[in-house]
């Protein structure tokens, strides 16, 4: 009987059910057959308000949809383009760079896609890149810069990882997993991806005679005078967490006021009174949509916990995986299979309890798992049944989602060869982890992995 | 009369979420600058009081729920929808109707459950700032979830609408 309504719900899901009731209806019949009562589903989403760090997420996400709202993205593309723009392949360089750019602040859905996209694709035209190379860069690009801080994304996982472990015995063996350290892990890993599609771009401009910009040095001063207040944010935001200064809640805080009186008091791109509140109202519903499911996965979580889930797993795992190199193999052909069917939030909440105590016992350090996850959830965005990017590209371009998935195939593929890069040299998440740790002063965390 | 009930419920579904959106507003930049005050203030005088923070984290908890109610409005839950993609116009109407009236079965659920844990915690109540307890705070969880019943209800009805008299509700989203 079980099994039956547990198929029942499954087959709602796929039928197009919010994800929240999904998850919801799975705990509820977890509780029901273990004769628990269903309040204890309000004590787990009260347990919500214990996270400081929960904070950050309503106010990052508010800056992000405000600088989106506002004209940064003419701003940032005139910047880069002084900057890069006499590079072979300079343009689809900008591209990259100021999608990733937007990537990091808005994170989520196609924001990038509209805002940039928009802007940015008939001058590649324009400029003679290939139509399907222009297509492919400006989808799979914003992605790219999740893995920065303070990017959605990586604090949604640090927040899940997080509370995943608190109540299992692997978080003794993990060590205290510090999300403050998890955020700056994304930063070389980072710089690796963006290198390696730069790399693309600039050799996809080589190979179709792509004129070159000369460099002049008052421009690039005059573009950088005009986006003095927005450039420096991301740089700014890091000093002031990782100096010690301020705590990760309070540069949300300070961000989001901060973005909010240069957008509308400095460029005055935005209208206090007749813009801000739809952008409340646009930021709150993406925050309040994620909140909603990592609250009720909360329960879920709670569930598998005291029915030794992931314990059960592990097992079954153990008897077919004995290293954690095979481990990692599997876990980025699954990871790879939840992107394309899932969006990136619902992945983190729903897939990543059961994985991070798997992965902890196959004893995988909880940074390089992260960016692992990161990276496969990034290139899941970017395929086909689900790949949000391809239909919200789709739309603002006016290309047939089939255009699209080839368009993006090249970017998919060195994607997927970076990821395995990450995967198998975790030198490159953790051991330069360790390192910014050490240049910060910071106490650097025990390496567990491989 | 069908269609002037439609238009009825439309419009009390866009006061609804106007509600919503304007607490939303008051939540978030009263969240901000209260925020920014604690950092100015621990900065200055080394030290900020505590209910701050704690009343950051209920403001933050309040938006989220308040926030799923107006993507419920919004039809912005995320879910995973491969089947409807696939199915032609009338087929995939009524697919939605079966899944909206599970959904709001499964927060009618969530609100009882809601109210059973708030009056649990009455019994325990905890000051937590300004006069407010955690008993209070815990109110917002059956709040949301029949906020959320409510624009599911009143988009099923609608859905109904479209499926027998081929009506949309004007401006219902």
């Amino acid at each position: 009987m079980t099994l039956l309504l547990v198929c029942l719900i499954i087959a709602l899901g796929l039928l197009g059910a919010p994800l929240f009731a999904v998850l919801g209806s799975l705990a509820l019949l977890g509780f029901y057959s273990e004769g628990t009562t269903f309040a204890i589903i309000g004590i787990e989403f009260y347990k919500l308000t214990q996270q400081h760090i929960l904070i950050t997420l309503p106010l990052f996400t508010f800056a992000g949809y405000l600088m989106a709202e506002a004209r940064t993205a003419d701003r940032l593309v005139r910047v880069a383009r002084a900057a890069l723009g006499w590079l072979p392949g300079g343009l689809a360089v900008v591209a990259l760079i100021t999608c990733a750019f937007f990537g990091t602040f808005t994170g989520v859905s196609g924001v990038a896609i509209i805002a940039i996209g928009g802007l940015l694709f008939p001058i590649l035209i324009k400029e003679l890149y290939p139509e399907p190379f222009s297509l492919g860069l400006l989808t799979s690009s914003a992605k790219i810069g999740l893995l920065f801080p303070p990017s959605i994304p990586l604090i949604l996982y640090g927040i899940v990882y997080a509370l995943s472990m608190q109540s299992t015995p692997e978080a003794m063996v993990s060590g205290a997993f510090d999300i403050g350290t998890f955020l700056l892990a994304g930063l070389v890993p980072g710089l690796f991806l963006l290198l390696v599609v730069g790399g693309y771009c600039m050799f996809v401009g080589q190979r179709s005679n792509v004129p070159r910009v000369p460099f002049h040095g008052k421009e690039l001063l005059s573009t950088l005078w005009e986006a003095k207040w927005e450039v420096p944010i991301p740089f700014v935001l890091l000093g002031l967490i990782y100096g010690g200064i301020i705590t990760l809640g309070e540069a949300a805080a300070v961000t989001a006021l901060y973005v909010l009186i240069i957008e509308v008091f400095v460029y005055r791109d935005l209208k206090f009174f007749r813009d801000v509140p739809r952008v409340v109202r646009e930021s709150t519903v993406l925050v309040g949509a994620i909140f909603l499911i990592l609250a009720i996965s909360l329960s879920l979580t709670a569930f598998f916990v005291e029915a030794e889930v992931p314990q059960k797993i592990f097992k079954i795992m153990k008897a077919y995986i004995h290293s954690p190199l095979t481990f990692l193999l599997v876990l980025n052909v699954f990871l790879l299979i939840v992107g394309a069917l899932m969006d990136i939030f619902s992945a983190i909440v729903v897939v990543l309890p059961l994985v991070a105590v798997v992965a902890s016992q196959f004893g995988i350090n909880p940074y390089h798992l992260g960016i692992i996850f990161l990276v496969n959830l990034e290139i899941g965005y970017l395929t086909p049944p689900v790949g949000m990017n391809l239909f919200i590209a789709s739309f603002r371009f006016g290309k047939p989602v089939m255009t699209l998935c080839l368009a993006v195939l090249p970017f998919i593929s060195l994607l997927i060869l970076c990821l395995l890069v990450i995967t198998y040299f975790p030198a490159l998440t953790v051991g330069s982890l360790d390192i910014i740790l050490d240049l910060l002063g910071r106490e650097s965390k025990p390496a567990l992995s491989l | 009369m069908v269609v002037r009930l439609t238009r009825a419920l439309a419009a009390a579904d866009r006061t609804l979420a106007k509600v919503e959106e304007i607490a939303l507003f008051i939540l978030l930049m009263s969240m901000l600058l209260l925020a920014v005050s604690q950092v100015i203030q621990r900065n200055i005088t080394d030290s900020a009081p505590m209910w701050v923070d704690i009343m950051l984290r209920h403001m933050t908890f309040a938006i989220g729920l308040l926030g799923a109610s107006l993507a419920t409005h919004a039809d912005k839950q995320i879910h995973i929808d491969i089947v409807p993609r696939l199915l032609p116009e009338r087929p995939r109407l009524v697919t939605r109707l079966f899944v909206g009236l599970a959904t709001m079965g499964f927060c009618l659920v969530m609100l009882r459950a809601g109210w059973e844990t708030h009056l649990m915690e009455r019994e325990f109540s905890q000051p937590l700032f300004l006069g407010f307890t955690s008993a209070d705070s815990l109110l917002v969880i059956p709040i949301a979830f029949g906020l959320i019943s409510v624009h599911l209800a009143l988009r099923w009805f609608f859905d109904l609408g479209i499926l027998f008299i081929h009506r949309q509700p004007p401006d219902s989203v």
